[in-house]
């Protein structure tokens, strides 16, 4: 096995039929760019991940599964939540569902989910609770949000960018989001 | 006549009060006019002007560039300011007081008394208590949704916000409007789709041609809102008259829309419609007239539904001939209504009354399934809304931002939310459960209640079972304007202002979002009333948690930083004090937003606008319902047969007639009740109730008598109206009578007044949404027997009021 200092070796299999989200006690703080495959790509806010291994003083290697569908990869078929984006290649045969591995700056990561999702809570129960009480994250599905908030985003007169905003922290924290033992 | 009586006359005709004036002054009448001021507000019926001489309304008038159709119902707010069944001061049941609990004597002794400190101290300490004996979830705070008036600080949100600082309380999910449908839609059609905008009436004007108003009574439910009216519907359906739309009514009673639009009359009987939804997509199938290519392209699991539709998974074939047993419509009359349906542009506008009765999960999903075996979901003036009669339904949207109101914050530890019909079962069932949506409730044990900005008795079924319930309650507290019949049941009740003595900022309207109102304090508030943000900042003061209730602001700072964020302030540079100062902005609303068309997206391009379901498609079966294993609701919409319904015919023996409760004309439920303006349909002071001419014979009853209205669950009295809009065997009284009772020692007293829920019934839908089901109700009706004076409006007893 050739070994490159500084560069980067890049695995992408099949995992079969593994559910897409893992475990897992590290998450993306904020979207952040990182290198997968020696290319750019994105991941998303509050997705999971599983430090593999330093590679200097700022950057990490990272792991994490998901479905592909072309440069996207979501938690599964309904293609409600974004785990990773890539700007160039695919992750995989559609719907397939892959182990990814990226570069990402430390920074970028956090153990507390609670500390990442601080400002979206606070947009939520300010938008959300001005008619009725609140109903925890938990308390619905993704599809259910997705569903629910083309209703109720007229009512709380949200812009489309608040929308997607909080649309991110509904699903993520969802019944069956990236913390799914939090019920 | 002499020169001097004729100008008397004139003044008197300008408009001023009675005036006694010497004929010579002719500027008497401009003297009272110049001391009088016009103030704007604006209310749940209509935006208004208040005008006010020496600290008094004299009269209400309506902003006519906001309300293009006024209601009178506006008028009668000025009489609710001042009436005297306003909560005057902070009062204490006298045994609780005393320190004696004794809630059994709930609703039936005299209130004392007491300062406002008094008040809030025990209040707070009703709740330290409840807390040490189980936590927070044995605080129950019933102040239930928004719709007390539509400004910015919300009662039931005051409340919420300081049950979330202190530690949370056990809550509401759902409710009882679409308690449901509501749940049950989005795994369906990916939205709730009770509250969506449907489509603009531009829309419904150019190219439907027939309208089926299956329960939706748009006439009268237009009148109020849950924002600000603009009445501007009535102006469309008056050009839908004009466009030749065809209408079809569905209803057992051939209501003022019925009316209005001439419209073919199907008097269903009540719980019936699914079956006759099923025999019209039965005709539809086996005929071969549905839209084979929209089910394959739009759907997913017609061919999971279809063998219980043909008899092959139950052996029951869904005929017109079985519909016509079930639903009393004559099989050819349902045949012919699927073939008007399927060869013309046809909008079905669904109502929320059907699924307020058992299996009322059913109703919405067969509506959308027939409307998908039609096949015009997404063209313009087809397919199907459940809201064309809320809200304006049919107002273009401005596309703009308004104003929202104060929020309650994030939940505390508790957030537990139990189904909004469960209201008796959480207090008489601690410790046992209730399904919801496939989820498992424990009821907590409740120890302690608050109610601000509602009143449950009133829109709680079963009203003697929740009154038996309150009663074993550590605690009820109320904060209200009124003495409501919620109110008279509590221990501790604080005097709230009302929305015309206080600044307040609402919006218009919920779909059009294209006006801001200033509802400004018209009057001073009345004896010793407080606005509710004080009550519960007052009370926050004794958990220690007053400074994160008001971030130290002032209401005023509340509605300007509300203000900030609209469109008016950001993007047409009004500031708020000009926006109070000329008490109203008003949008423009773009030309795009009269196309609107809903589904037309999905319709355009099924896959990258699918829908929020799990296959993207109109789920005719959904497996994860199916995976819920309930034995009421299954994976495909079914006809259940109701329990209670006039097809019981062993049940009919004693109660022969359905009672159906619709929404009034003149209230929002409860509200304006205890107002003049009920004069307009009360009968001897009493709620009507609407009968057939042949059951008036039956029943040896006539109109204008007060009657006794009866089964198991108790017993109301009710005036009598006879009309033909009204078909035999069903009878009607809208909810909302402020419930009285006449001998309150006795359990189950009759109730004076007429509130309908004494007969209704607390069973649930089914297991999956344990919904209300008020419109499942038979009842008989008999001589009332000695009649007592209706107290429903008069304060109870006080000591040192």
């Amino acid at each position: 096995m050739k070994k490159v200092l500084g560069k980067i070796l890049i695995s992408l299999f099949v995992v079969g039929t593994l559910t897409a989200l893992v475990a897992s006690d590290t998450f993306i703080f904020q979207t952040a760019k990182v290198k997968i495959d020696n290319k750019e790509g994105s991941l998303y806010i509050g997705t999971p991940v599983k430090v593999l291994k330093s590679v200097d003083e700022k950057n990490v290697l990272v792991e994490f599964s998901g479905m592909a569908f072309g440069d996207k990869l979501y938690t599964g078929k309904t293609q409600s939540l974004l785990m990773a984006t890539k700007t160039e290649g695919s992750f995989g045969d559609k719907e397939q569902i892959v182990k990814v591995q990226a570069i990402i700056e430390k920074g970028y990561l956090s153990e507390v989910p609670e500390e990442i999702w601080e400002e979206h809570e606070e947009f939520f129960y300010e938008m959300c609770t001005q008619c009725h009480g609140a109903y925890k994250p938990q308390s619905h599905t993704m599809l259910e949000w997705d569903a629910i908030l083309q209703t109720m985003s007229g009512f709380a007169q949200l812009y489309e960018d608040e929308t997607e905003y909080l649309s991110r922290f509904l699903k993520a924290n969802s019944s069956n989001g990236f913390y799914p033992e939090q019920k | 006549m002499d020169s001097s009586r004729r100008d008397f006359l004139r003044k008197s005709v300008a408009g001023s009060a009675a005036l006694a004036v010497s004929g010579s002054s002719v500027g008497a009448a401009n003297i009272f006019e110049s001391r009088t001021v016009k103030i704007p507000s604006a209310s749940h019926f209509g935006a208004f002007y208040a005008h006010v001489r020496d600290g008094k309304i004299v009269d209400i008038t309506s902003q006519l560039d906001s309300d293009a159709n006024p209601t009178v119902i506006v008028k009668g707010l000025a009489d609710r300011n001042s009436s005297n069944s306003r909560v005057k001061y902070p009062v204490v049941r006298k045994s609780y007081l005393e320190g004696k609990g004794r809630g059994d004597l709930r609703g039936k002794e005299e209130f004392v008394r007491v300062s406002w400190d008094t008040a809030l101290d025990l209040a707070a300490d009703a709740i330290k208590r409840a807390q040490k004996k189980g936590g927070n979830e044995a605080l129950y705070n019933a102040s239930y949704g928004g719709w007390s008036m539509p400004g910015a600080f919300k009662p039931n949100v005051l409340a919420g916000r300081f049950f979330n600082q202190i530690g949370g309380a056990i809550g509401t999910a759902g409710e009882y409007s679409n308690g449901a449908a509501g749940p049950t839609n989005p795994a369906i059609v990916g939205d709730m789709e009770v509250y969506s905008i449907q489509t603009a009436h531009e829309q419904i004007i150019a190219n439907t041609k027939v309208l089926v108003l299956w329960g939706a009574d748009p006439y009268k439910t237009q009148r109020a809102g849950y924002s600000v009216p603009n009445h501007r519907c009535y102006d469309a359906y008056e050009e839908y008259k004009k466009a030749g739309i065809k209408v079809v009514l569905i209803d057992p009673i051939y209501t003022k829309s019925g009316q209005e639009f001439n419209a073919d009359w199907i008097k269903i009987r009540p719980g019936s419609d699914v079956a006759m939804m099923m025999a019209m997509m039965h005709y539809l199938y086996k005929t071969g007239k549905y839209d084979k290519a929209f089910i394959e392209k739009y759907t997913h699991g017609f061919d999971k539904f279809l063998p219980y539709l043909l008899g092959k998974s139950d052996g029951v074939e869904k005929t017109a001939a079985w519909a016509e047993k079930l639903t009393e419509i004559p099989a050819k009359t349902i045949e012919n209504l699927a073939d008007l349906m399927v060869s013309n542009r046809t909008m079905i506008a669904g109502n929320w009354a059907m699924q307020r009765a058992e299996h009322g999960e059913q109703v919405d999903w067969s509506i959308i399934t027939l409307a998908s075996m039609i096949g015009q979901v997404g063209l313009p003036g087809g397919g199907f809304g459940f809201s064309m009669h809320y809200e304006g339904g049919g107002d273009a949207a401005s596309g703009k931002r308004t104003v929202g109101g104060i929020s309650q914050g994030k939940g505390g530890e508790v957030s537990l939310t139990i189904p909004a019909s469960r209201m008796s079962d959480l207090i008489n069932k601690p410790g046992q459960k209730v399904t919801y949506k496939g989820k498992v409730i424990t009821y907590p044990k409740i120890e302690f209640m608050l109610s601000a900005g509602g009143s449950p008795i009133g829109h709680q079924p079963n009203t003697n079972e929740l009154i038996d319930a309150m009663r074993k309650l550590d605690t009820v507290v109320v904060v209200e304007p009124w003495w409501t019949p919620t109110a008279k049941m509590a221990d501790i009740v604080f005097p709230a202002t009302t929305t015309m003595e206080r600044d307040d900022i609402a919006s218009g309207m919920s779909y059009s979002n294209d006006r801001i109102y200033a509802m400004k304090q018209i009057v001073k508030p009345r004896y010793e009333s407080k606005d509710d943000y004080e009550i519960f900042t007052l009370l926050a003061k004794r958990f220690g948690t007053e400074k994160k209730y008001t971030r130290d602001r002032t209401a005023k700072d509340w509605l300007e930083g509300l203000y900030s964020k609209s469109y008016a302030r950001r993007e047409m540079n009004i500031t708020y004090e000009e926006f109070w100062d000329k008490g109203s902005v008003h949008y423009e609303i773009p030309d795009e937003a009269r196309k609107y068309v809903r589904h037309s997206a999905f319709r355009a391009d099924p896959v990258n606008n699918a829908l929020k379901t799990e296959t993207g498609k109109i789920q005719i079966f959904s497996e994860q319902f199916a995976s819920y294993n309930y034995k009421d609701f299954k994976g495909h919409p079914m006809w259940f047969e109701p329990t209670e319904w006039l097809g019981n015919k062993e049940l009919m023996k004693k109660y022969p007639l359905h009672l159906v409760s619709p929404h009034p004309t003149y209230r929002i439920h409860t509200q304006m009740d205890n107002t003049w303006v009920q004069n307009a349909h009360k009968v001897q002071g009493r709620e009507p109730i609407r009968v057939s001419p042949n059951d008036a014979k039956k029943f040896g009853i006539s109109d204008g008598e007060i009657v006794e209205v009866y089964n198991d669950r108790g017993s109301i009295l009710a005036g009598v109206v006879v009309t033909k809009t009204i078909r035999d065997g069903v009878v009607a009284i809208e909810e909302g009578a402020w419930y009285s009772p006449e001998d309150s020692t006795k359990a189950n007293t009759r109730c004076n007044s007429g509130q309908v829920n004494l007969l209704t019934s607390s069973r649930p839908t089914s297991q999956m949404a344990s919904a209300t089901t008020a419109n499942s109700t038979l009842v008989s009706i008999r001589k009332a027997g000695v009649v007592s004076p209706n107290v429903a409006y008069n304060p109870p007893k006080i000591q040192g009021a």
